[in-house]
């Protein structure tokens, strides 16, 4: 039995390699050259990094079916939380076990939070000229709020409460009505007017900054808070 | 030569933390692996010229999805360890 899964696995490795090997070998070169016409679009884009130009303004309904798509996974990620933790009475009582309360860990969050929210605002206005943007400084603000909820520290319920539902939605939210906005003004979906392209996407990645960090942070923080049977 | 070198030891030790993650029995072992494999990724994109994909790998492919495992991991021995007892 096993010696048999290991030859399927063998032989569904070695078939995998030789179509990869084949598909390589066997590529055509495309007639354009996407980073020639990309680097002849950046000047109209309203920012200088490539990158971001690719993700807000030349594929931006990309990025907003992707935000739409984070949105939902924190959804579902809320709704499979089990309802009878949600609405504990003492959510500290069993969240003892699942944190390290040590005096170093406690002292060193506190010191992290200045520094971490400076690098998360960085990394989100470095991303208008160099590598950054929306997706890693929301990581970054997604990973102090883990810190700080393993240190022991609550955070909230993160399923009953208002405000964390509105600043989960304000990243689709905003960018969807910056979207649809552009409508009104006889232009396409996502077609900004170039003269406010480059503040139009600094605002969008400022409010997807913050959703994303929530969002990501969610899926955390709704993860099912262990059941102590011992208490 | 020195960065061939570099990138023959990336591309090793990238197959040996898959491998490791994947066949590691306790699941503790297994995810410190992911993580490790997570960031010889990030530096993988580097190597790449793609900074911008090593920065979210880094951030969420090694850092969140590592402590949502190990957050997973901790919640799956304290059920176990309930069961026991």
């Amino acid at each position: 039995m096993n010696r048999r899964r290991v030859f399927t696995s063998v032989a569904l490795s070695v078939g995998l390699a030789v179509m990869l090997g084949g598909a390589v070998l066997t590529r055509t070169v495309p007639p354009f050259d996407l980073a020639v016409d990309l680097a002849k679009g950046i000047p109209q884009s309203g920012v200088t990094h490539p990158i971001t130009a690719v993700l807000l303004q030349f594929r931006s309904y990309d990025t907003l079916l992707e935000i739409a798509v984070l949105l939902v996974a924190v959804v579902v990620a809320l709704a499979l939380r089990d309802p009878q933790g949600a609405h504990s009475a003492a959510p500290e009582s069993v969240m003892v076990d699942s944190v390290i309360t040590t005096p170093v860990l406690a002292s060193l969050t506190l010191m992290l939070l200045p520094l971490m929210i400076m690098t998360a605002v960085y990394l989100l206005w470095a991303g208008a000229f160099q590598p950054g943007g929306a997706f890693q400084a929301g990581a970054v603000l997604a990973a102090l709020g883990i810190l700080w909820r393993v240190s022991g520290r609550r955070i909230g319920p993160f399923a009953t409460n208002r405000w964390q539902h509105v600043a989960l939605l304000s990243g689709f939210a905003a960018f969807l009505a910056a979207a649809t906005s552009t409508l009104l003004f006889g232009r396409p979906l996502l077609a900004w007017p170039f003269s406010y392209a480059g503040l139009i996407i600094v605002a969008i990645e400022t409010v997807l900054t913050v959703s994303i960090g929530i969002s990501l942070l969610g899926l955390f923080a709704s993860a099912p808070e262990p059941v102590d049977k011992r208490a | 030569m020195l960065t061939l070198l570099f990138d023959v030891l990336l591309g090793l030790g990238l197959v040996v933390a898959a491998l490791g993650a994947l066949w590691s029995r306790d699941l503790f072992r297994a995810v410190v692996l992911f993580i490790v494999f997570g960031l010889l990724v990030a530096l993988a994109w580097i190597r790449l010229q793609a900074p911008d994909v090593a920065l979210a790998e880094a951030a969420i492919g090694a850092g969140l999805t590592g402590a949502l495992l190990l957050d997973a991991v901790g919640h799956l021995r304290r059920t176990s360890r309930t069961e026991d007892s």
